[in-house]
């Protein structure tokens, strides 16, 4: 499922390059090694051959003669003043003698190439000896080594591309190698933020570059979360805390209800403080459920998804007819998966409730539970209301956002109810989103992935803060 | 009846007080665990209501210590802990009932009616007030001898107003005993407000005297009281 990633091509072509590179000098190291080699053994050969008919010329003239016919000088040429005075069989027979001027033509080793074909090597000295002045050539067939050069080039010119083609798969192996436990860690670190933000990379044992990048992302990782801790400890603290004087001002409140003397507007006082009263310890209740789903501390079992959506649309039935308004239920798949009902059912309870809310009377409110073809499952509540402002569409999940300057306030509620709704289908692995309604009005639509049961098989219990 | 009050918020525990003795019951307060179990020993209780988080020794300590001891007498657990677990540890630990923080006063007072009178049955019983009459056991509902057309939650509804006729029935009691739904909301509020004005359409409708009351702030209310007199 990976594709080669930018990383792992860009090392394999370097390593490649890198590679063949390192071949491409070996081998024009060893090429020009074994070149200077085989003409420092032809040059000695040349020295030690003028020294030979040197000597000969010095000490025995007439020696020359059979040195001529027999070696072990093979090619060599003597001449006295301009005067050819000696020449051997295989001199004679190579055509060289065209090719030398007169004079010491070549003092140094020199290359030369007769009829394009044969190769020798050439050298040449003036020997003065007894008022004469003697040039003598030698030369050596260079086409043997030239041969075990180009052999040499050969071998190496074959060598090269599979050198190349192995150093591409060997680099391509290695950075798969390298690079397999950042994938490791990209995968867990992937499944902690979605899962739960306690869990850690595994560290190795051995100390080395990733299980010190495995350290500073555990460390990061639990910065996060006793951050998270903390806001959700907060929240839930908070509201424990002012549970006790909610309670005082509810007795006092209700208890003085009770009492024959109070009069009727103070009744009307008291019953006034003690509705806000209410609202104060509905919000708290929303914002423990709301740290409750966060911690992902529910209690979950499988339940059916559309079975849920069913009793939420039965139970507030009763609104929708006391406004004349019709709601639609097409229930097309079903999902069984494990969840927290309660949750769950708060979630689609806000959702529905929102749509008879801001939908006219007499209109019509339609919930959809389908399965896309891709295997996800939808549920869209659509109504016909006025709809949600499009830069507004992410806001209204956000807490305590209220749409149109508290018009939502008039019609109660706390201004958590959309965050409790996406809270809670988040810690069911779902997700929400508001889309246009082609019909008007507002729709909102709900994905549980296909994968949504597995993922949810890691349930977790943990008690409540 | 003796009611103990073990609760350390002293506003909380006087507004008891004076709630319970105006529904007629003698109540006796204690700011801490030892102060309670003192009272305990020195005068008979009928009922013992329990604040959990208590100075000191902790509500659910006190509880087993009593149970250990032999006392019997039915225990009303407050909270601020709402969680299952707790709830469950609560009950193992010897308490009848609980209450979450914060409760409405109606609602405790209709758990310690129902833990005083406990062992007697009464369900099924036909309940009337003035002339309206309800019987469970055929599911009819008659006001002036007319039969009233009432869905089986509207049914539910009036029953158990009726059952706690005189006495104040909060949302929470309504959401819990008739929706059987454990978190309040504000769907359910409406719910529950569009249910009442039905059926108050339909018992009190024509006739002059108003059998279902709102109390603002509080909850609703059968009585066959005149409307301006204050409730029990």
């Amino acid at each position: 499922m990976l594709r080669p990633s930018n990383i792992r091509l860009r090392f394999t072509l370097l390593y490649g390059a890198a590679l063949t590179a390192t071949v491409v000098l070996f081998s024009a190291g060893i090429y020009y090694f074994v070149q200077s080699m085989l003409i420092n053994q032809i040059n000695n050969h040349l020295r030690k051959d003028l020294a030979t008919v040197a000597n000969y010329l010095r000490l025995d003239p007439d020696g020359l003669q059979k040195l001529a016919q027999m070696g072990p000088v093979h090619h060599f040429r003597v001449r006295d003043g301009n005067r050819p005075l000696i020449a051997s069989q295989d001199w004679q027979q190579s055509g060289l003698d065209p090719l030398l001027g007169a004079g010491n033509p070549h003092p140094v080793p020199d290359s030369i190439r007769v009829d394009g074909k044969q190769l020798y090597r050439v050298q040449s000295q003036l020997l003065p000896l007894h008022d004469q002045l003697y040039q003598i050539v030698v030369a050596h067939e260079e086409s043997n080594y030239r041969r075990t050069l180009n052999t040499l080039a050969l071998i190496i010119l074959l060598i090269m591309p599979v050198s190349v083609v192995l150093s591409l798969l060997v680099g391509y192996l290695i950075a798969g190698r390298v690079l397999a436990p950042i994938r490791n860690i990209t995968t867990k670190a992937r499944e902690i933020g979605a899962e739960n933000l306690s869990a850690r990379l595994p560290v190795s044992v051995e100390s080395n570059e990733f299980s010190n990048l495995a350290i500073v992302f555990n460390q990061t990782f639990e910065r996060l979360e006793s951050t998270f801790e903390r806001l959700r400890s907060f929240t839930s603290d908070a509201s424990h805390e002012l549970r006790t004087p909610l309670t005082a001002i509810r007795s006092i409140g209700e208890t003085a209800l009770q009492q024959q003397t109070v009069s009727p507007e103070c009744r009307e006082t008291i019953g006034s403080m003690l509705e806000e009263t209410d609202r104060l310890v509905q919000t708290v209740e929303s914002l423990l459920l709301l740290s409750r789903a966060d911690s992902s501390a529910l209690l979950k079992q499988p339940e059916e998804v559309g079975e849920l959506l069913a009793d939420v649309i039965e139970f507030l039935s009763v609104l929708a007819e006391d406004r004349q308004q019709q709601i639609v239920f097409e229930r097309n798949t079903s999902l069984t998966m494990p969840a927290d009902a309660c949750m769950l059912r708060r979630a689609f309870l806000n959702l529905v409730d929102n749509a008879i809310k801001y939908s006219p009377e007499q209109s019509r409110i339609t919930v959809r539970f389908f399965q896309q073809a891709t295997g996800d499952r939808i549920v869209e509540i659509a109504d016909q209301g006025p709809g949600i402002p499009d830069d507004e569409k992410q806001r209204v999940f956000d807490r305590f956002y209220r749409l149109d300057n508290g018009r939502s306030r008039d019609k109660g509620g706390t201004g958590l109810g959309l965050s409790i709704t996406r809270a809670a289908l988040e810690a069911h692995g779902g997700s929400i989103a508001i889309l246009n309604n082609p019909g008007g009005g507002t729709l909102f639509r709900i994905t549980f992935p296909s994968t949504a049961d597995a993922n949810n098989s890691l349930t977790r219990k943990t008690p409540d803060a | 009846m003796r009611i103990l009050v073990v609760e350390d918020e002293h506003k909380i525990a006087e507004a008891l007080k004076r709630g319970l003795e105006a529904e007629g019951y003698q109540a006796v307060t204690a700011a801490s665990g030892e102060e309670g179990f003192f009272c305990l020993s020195s005068e008979p209780f009928d009922l013992l209501l329990l604040d959990l988080m208590l100075p000191g020794r902790d509500g659910l300590e006190i509880l087993t210590t009593l149970r250990a001891k032999g006392f019997t007498l039915p225990v009303l657990v407050l909270t601020g802990r709402d969680t299952v677990e707790d709830r469950v540890l609560g009950l193992d630990s010897g308490a009848d009932d609980y209450l979450v923080k914060p409760f409405a006063f109606p609602e405790l007072l209709a758990r310690i009616r129902l833990l005083l009178r406990r062992g007697r049955q009464e369900t099924d019983k036909p309940l009337n007030l003035a002339d309206l009459a309800l019987n469970p056991a055929n599911h009819q509902a008659l006001r002036n001898d007319q039969p009233l057309e009432l869905t089986s939650r509207e049914f539910e509804l009036l029953e158990y107003l009726l059952k706690h006729q005189g006495h104040v029935v909060s949302r929470e009691m309504l959401a819990h005993d008739v929706w059987k739904v454990r978190e309040r909301s504000t769907p359910l509020d409406n719910v529950i407000d569009v249910n009442i004005a039905r059926l108050r359409r339909k018992v009190d409708g024509p006739y002059p005297l108003k059998l279902i009351r709102t109390i603002r702030g509080v909850g609703f209310m059968a009585s066959a009281e005149d409307e301006h007199a204050a409730p029990q």
